[in-house]
């Protein structure tokens, strides 16, 4: 925390050290958040290029009230959100039933991972943002409740009831039960 | 049947990493934003001549236009050319102010905290206002919550929760008068009439559009910078900067005006509300309970365990008119899965700072959860009802 402190100051005066540190501190952390979110390898890493940029962008006049792990993977989460009301939008305006989330993961990124992981991906793409975002940032993220509660100004109860009806799903989903 | 604990730990082992194409990418570009991000702006005009004056070469050149300027000007000067602005010129149009649409931000219009529209009688009372809340939120997010206030109404609506709630409030929030650029004005001639500021007018010179004013406040290292539109001395921007020595960083707040004295259309007052909203509506009807001689702590306290209760044995219209006058579909729909089985026991109730009374209840109840009983743990919030004095209610989200 006090280091993160340290290195957003210096970005603040201009260090590029610093925010390549920052960078190199958080960048798969943030990229398994976004592709959690969106199951796109490749809009995962256009967020984390997105925020990147701009957070370097303002960084003269940043300000770091919580955590820089918290407000990076916040605007992850922003971001996240912003590119799945455009893929709906999108799908709106062509007629089309094309699921949310296609789920077009790179193909040697699957080839590393187990069977059971694809499968989590693909399930984790069936169940609305709202739940995946509660989990995603409960249990990737490191956040607590309160913290995902705080940050969506929602209550705790609320983020509560996402989490653990996304949770119920992806059980439904990978022990093959039927979703209504 | 998998167990929901083999889940978690299935998304704990989720990982990605960076391709070098992708770092590089990233660093590029982030280095170049670095970069333009250190280049002034127009707001940041008292470092361009700490800049420039870096360079030897340019102090020469700046020395050298200045004995040109100096030489050929002293002629035409009259050493008491009075300046052609004045403060007080600012303080006295900014009585004529009659709508105003504003953005405040922290620290910069990146974090844009609140957008307001407001409409003012001869007065300066507030006739109608909007305020949309985003508090660092982007565009796409949409705000946190919209609030129109008319007529001592005040509708309030949280999109991320779906709830309406119109309250009977006889003057709108305070930090609408606190961010009226009247008032900022009307505060720093006040100090600077009582010595407690001092102000330091810049007017345009070369292509340089708005008047500068720069607040110091004696015994303080805070400034505000404003701007001012030369021609209808409207203040267009204003700045704050303070040094918060606990985070030993500056701060700033800023309110940009978008728009002054332009008549808005109907529908800026209109919530235009989804289908779905659910609205909590506390000025058709009486909601909540009577305090009677209880203090706030204990109507605080009953109006929870009542609520739970009435909650728990299904009774909806009871429990929706302790909830604030909520419709039975808040409670079986909305927060279904909140309800409670049995009422267990409330800890101790915990004041929330407000601009009324409001104070948070621990509750610790079972619900029906996959078949289950579980136990959650969990703070309601009792809260005094607006324009119905001595009532109080009950309300599951913090927000309203």
């Amino acid at each position: 925390m006090l280091e993160d402190k340290l290195l957003v100051l210096k970005c603040r005066r201009g260090s590029k050290d610093a925010m390549c540190r920052i960078y190199l501190k958080y960048k798969d952390y943030m990229l398994t958040l976004a592709k959690g979110l969106l199951g796109d390898q490749a809009e995962a890493e256009d967020i984390v290029h997105d925020v990147f940029v701009a957070f370097a962008r303002s960084s003269g006049k940043f300000q770091l009230t919580g955590s820089l792990k918290g407000y990076l993977a916040t605007c992850v989460s922003n971001r996240a959100r912003d590119r799945i009301r455009a893929r709906t939008r999108q799908a709106d305006a062509l007629g089309s039933t094309i699921p949310l989330l296609a789920g077009s993961h790179d193909p040697e990124q699957h080839a590393a991972e187990t069977e059971e992981l694809t499968r989590l991906r693909q399930a984790m793409s069936q169940i609305p943002h709202e739940q995946r975002e509660a989990i995603m940032l409960h249990l990737k993220g490191g956040m607590k409740f309160r913290e995902i509660a705080k940050l969506q100004d929602v209550s705790i109860s609320t983020i509560h009831g996402r989490y653990r009806y996304g949770l119920d799903k992806l059980r439904s989903l990978l022990n093959g039960e039927v979703e209504k | 049947m998998r167990p929901a604990e083999d889940i978690k730990k299935l998304i704990e082992t989720l990982s990605d990493k960076t391709s070098a194409q992708m770092d590089q990418r990233v660093r590029e570009n982030m280095l170049r934003a670095l970069a333009e991000s250190e280049k002034p702006s127009v707001l940041t005009r008292p470092k361009i001549g700490r800049t420039i004056m870096k360079s030897p070469i340019t102090k020469l050149a700046v020395a050298a236009a200045i004995i040109i300027a100096v030489t050929l000007s002293i002629n035409l000067w009259d050493k008491s050319t009075p300046s052609a602005y004045a403060f007080e010129q600012t303080v006295e149009a900014m009585k004529g102010k009659w709508s105003f649409h504003i953005q405040t931000f922290w620290g910069s219009p990146d974090w844009r905290k609140d957008e307001y529209w407001a409409e003012f009688d001869e007065n300066g009372k507030v006739l109608r206002s909007r305020q949309e809340e985003w508090n660092g939120r982007e565009e796409g997010d949409g705000p946190r919550q919209v609030t129109v206030w008319e007529d001592n109404t005040r509708d309030r609506y949280y999109p991320e929760t779906g709830i309406e709630l119109i309250t009977r409030i006889g003057n709108t929030e305070p930090e609408l008068v606190e961010f009226d650029p009247e008032t900022t004005v009307q505060k720093v001639y006040e100090q600077v009439e009582n010595g407690q500021a001092n102000i330091d007018i810049q007017e345009p010179v070369m292509d340089d559009r708005l008047i500068t004013i720069t607040v110091t406040y004696a015994g303080s290292n805070a400034k505000s910078v404003l701007l001012v539109d030369p021609e209808t001395k409207f203040v267009t921007r204003s700045d704050s900067y303070w040094w918060d020595s606990e985070a030993e960083h500056e701060c700033s707040f800023g309110i940009e005006v978008l728009e002054y004295n332009q008549p808005f259309d109907a529908s800026v007052f209109d919530l235009n509300l989804p289908e779905d909203t659910i609205t909590i509506d506390q000025v058709s009807q009486e909601v909540g309970m009577a305090q009677g001689d209880m203090s706030d702590e204990e109507v605080a306290s009953q109006i929870v365990r009542e609520a739970l209760e009435a909650w728990a044995a299904g009774d909806y219209a009871r429990a929706g008119k302790l909830f604030g006058g909520a419709p039975p579909e808040l409670l079986t729909k909305r927060y279904s899965h909140l309800r409670p089985l049995k009422q267990i026991s409330l800890g101790q109730t915990q004041a929330v700072e407000y601009r009324k009374p409001w104070f948070e209840v621990p509750c610790t109840y079972d619900i029906e959860y996959d078949s289950q009983i579980e136990r959650i743990e969990w703070k309601m919030n009792a809260l005094a009802v607006d324009g119905q004095p001595e009532r109080w209610y009950v309300s599951i989200e913090k927000t309203p």
